[in-house]
């Protein structure tokens, strides 16, 4: 209190109360801020920890938080060791490999989108649409090959037409 | 909380988690093996395809076993966090000094200009990691066909952009990383641009791949305009130093993007991950120069997945002795170039190892440099 008294001479008890009402008044604000400050601060810790958190025990992304499983299986079987390649032939028959770059995908996403559409059975709706965006009139026939490596010989690798589009 | 108090809560929980387990081990895992024979309910199904997008490939890749594996994953993964979450809750409340160290380790603050140092640097490193986006982006609007939304941009009604909002989204993400470098309104610039940062993201990932590349900037930036929020208001108030919570929390988010990713690797493979056929397998599926010498030594395919495990699940301690940052930083920069070299994912400007720029104390090094005085 002795700053009260300091600043104010005793014959304005009034102002002296109203100052100290003020006082009072602002320290509670502060308080007020000060808590809502450290809950909304809280908030957002635990939000970001949630959000990285439940992809590793939901085992999945939950965009745009990720699940880091890349690299995190052990490869056991032959399906975890396959690749996938387009070919197109021309009207003298010569197969060509299609370069995932023409069709306007980066080849490390054109193995997930082929392998994705292959286990859907949709290998043929695929090679439909990759006919629509490389229309070229000379282009006979597509095929969809998957190459597996062989079992326990890992520079051995087996190739199969796994889908088919002839143009007419 | 009184020790009264504290029991009770943890029985509960216990409790509650135990249902859980039970209710896991009696109903859903009957589901996951009905589904996987499409004889599972509606709703289920429609769970988990907004839950999990793959399951209709994977069900045709692996057999039913993968998928009841998966489950009772989920259920360990749950029961080991709250297990952790149920230690960490005892010792703050029980230990008087454990929560101090916690509340200290948020309430730190740090030099308003390292939040400047980190500004530029981040939104220049942004830039140049996004150098190629838009001819990128214009690439796959040639493959638009192909666009599969995510769950949540197919919820909001969000499909491949146009090739007019492609440029201006574009755009929009220079000039506000650009006025975020120059300090013009740097909240509102960076939230632009960690917008459109995210939703490109979501973009490219609707062609069915994503790619954990982006992850620690992603995580950085959501939390950066708290950063530079904190920042202004330390400037508003003439004060030299700023609360430094978003800062910790960034470098939090970057330590545990490690750890889950090495968890990820115990729980998912065992012991299995650092027999030397698996990473071998990696090696010979991504077919590069380097990785197939690796792939002849059974000693170095042992000892390099070890390695990535130990300093994986190691990284964390960076946040807590910050002394091992002269070891866990150069040996993770040689990491991601081993990654690089061997299995060719990632790159020279990996945002895994630029986001290191977080691990650096600017204020001590510019001060030592004679750049700063205080």
């Amino acid at each position: 209190m002795i700053w009260v008294f300091k600043n104010y001479p005793i014959n304005y008890p009034s102002k002296i109360f109203n100052d100290f009402k003020y006082r009072i008044k602002i320290k509670r604000i502060r308080k007020i801020n000060y808590l809502l400050k450290s809950r909304i601060r809280k908030s957002i810790i635990l939000i970001s920890l949630s959000g990285i958190v439940l992809p590793f025990v939901l085992i999945t992304d939950l965009f745009p938080f990720m699940r880091f499983g890349m690299f995190a299986e052990p490869v056991r079987s032959p399906v975890q060791s396959e690749s996938f390649i387009l070919t197109y032939t021309d009207t003298q028959g010569k197969e060509r490999i299609l370069d995932p770059k023409d069709i306007g995908i980066e080849p490390h996403f054109f193995y997930y989108l082929t392998r994705n559409y292959y286990y859907r059975n949709e290998a043929k709706e695929m090679l439909g649409k990759v006919n629509t965006i490389k229309s070229d009139p000379w282009i006979r026939e597509w095929k969809l090959k998957r190459i597996t490596i062989r079992e326990g010989i890992h520079h051995v690798k087996d190739t199969s037409i796994v889908a088919r589009r002839i143009n007419e | 909380m009184s020790k009264k108090n504290l029991y009770i809560t943890i029985l509960l929980s216990t409790l509650i988690l135990a249902g859980l387990v039970c209710l896991y081990c009696f109903f859903f895992r009957k589901l996951v093996a009905e589904a996987y024979n499409d004889t599972s309910p509606a709703w289920f199904n429609s769970f988990i395809g907004a839950l999990y997008p793959r399951f209709l490939v994977e069900k045709h890749r692996f057999d039913l076993s993968f998928f009841l594996h998966k489950g009772d994953q989920i259920v360990v993964r749950a029961v080991f966090i709250a297990f952790l979450s149920g230690i960490f809750f005892y010792c703050k409340n029980v230990y008087p000094d454990f929560r101090r160290s916690i509340e200290s380790f948020w309430d730190t603050s740090i030099s308003v200009r390292t939040t400047s140092v980190l500004r530029i640097l981040y939104f220049a490193l942004l830039l140049l990691v996004l150098r190629e986006i838009y001819p990128d982006m214009m690439q796959l609007s040639k493959a638009r066909i192909f666009y599969r939304p995510l769950f949540i941009y197919k919820l909001a009604g969000i499909g491949f952009p146009s090739d007019t909002a492609i440029l201006i989204i574009y755009l929009l993400l220079v000039g506000s990383a650009t006025a975020a470098i120059i300090n013009f309104f740097p909240v509102t610039a960076s939230v632009i641009t960690i917008t459109c940062f995210i939703y490109i993201q979501g973009i490219i990932f609707g062609f069915e791949k994503t790619d954990h590349g982006f992850v620690p900037f992603t995580y950085a930036g959501m939390l950066f305009p708290f950063l530079l929020y904190s920042q202004q208001l330390a400037i508003k108030n003439h004060r030299d130093r700023q609360e430094g919570w978003p800062l910790q929390l960034i470098l939090l988010l970057l330590c545990l993007c490690y750890l889950f990713s090495g968890l990820e690797k115990i729980f998912t493979s065992g012991t299995g991950w650092i027999h030397p056929d698996t990473f071998r397998s990696y090696l010979y599926m991504h077919e590069t120069a380097p990785g197939l010498l690796v792939a002849k030594s059974d000693l170095l395919c042992t000892l390099l997945p070890l390695s990535t495990l130990l300093f994986q699940i190691g990284f964390i301690l960076c946040l807590f002795l910050p002394v091992l940052r002269f070891v866990f930083l150069p040996v993770g920069i040689l990491f991601h170039l081993g990654s690089w070299f061997l299995l060719a994912v990632g790159g020279l400007l990996n945002p895994w190892m630029l986001s290191y720029i977080f691990f650096i104390d600017w204020e001590g090094l510019l001060r030592r440099s004679g750049l700063f005085r205080k």
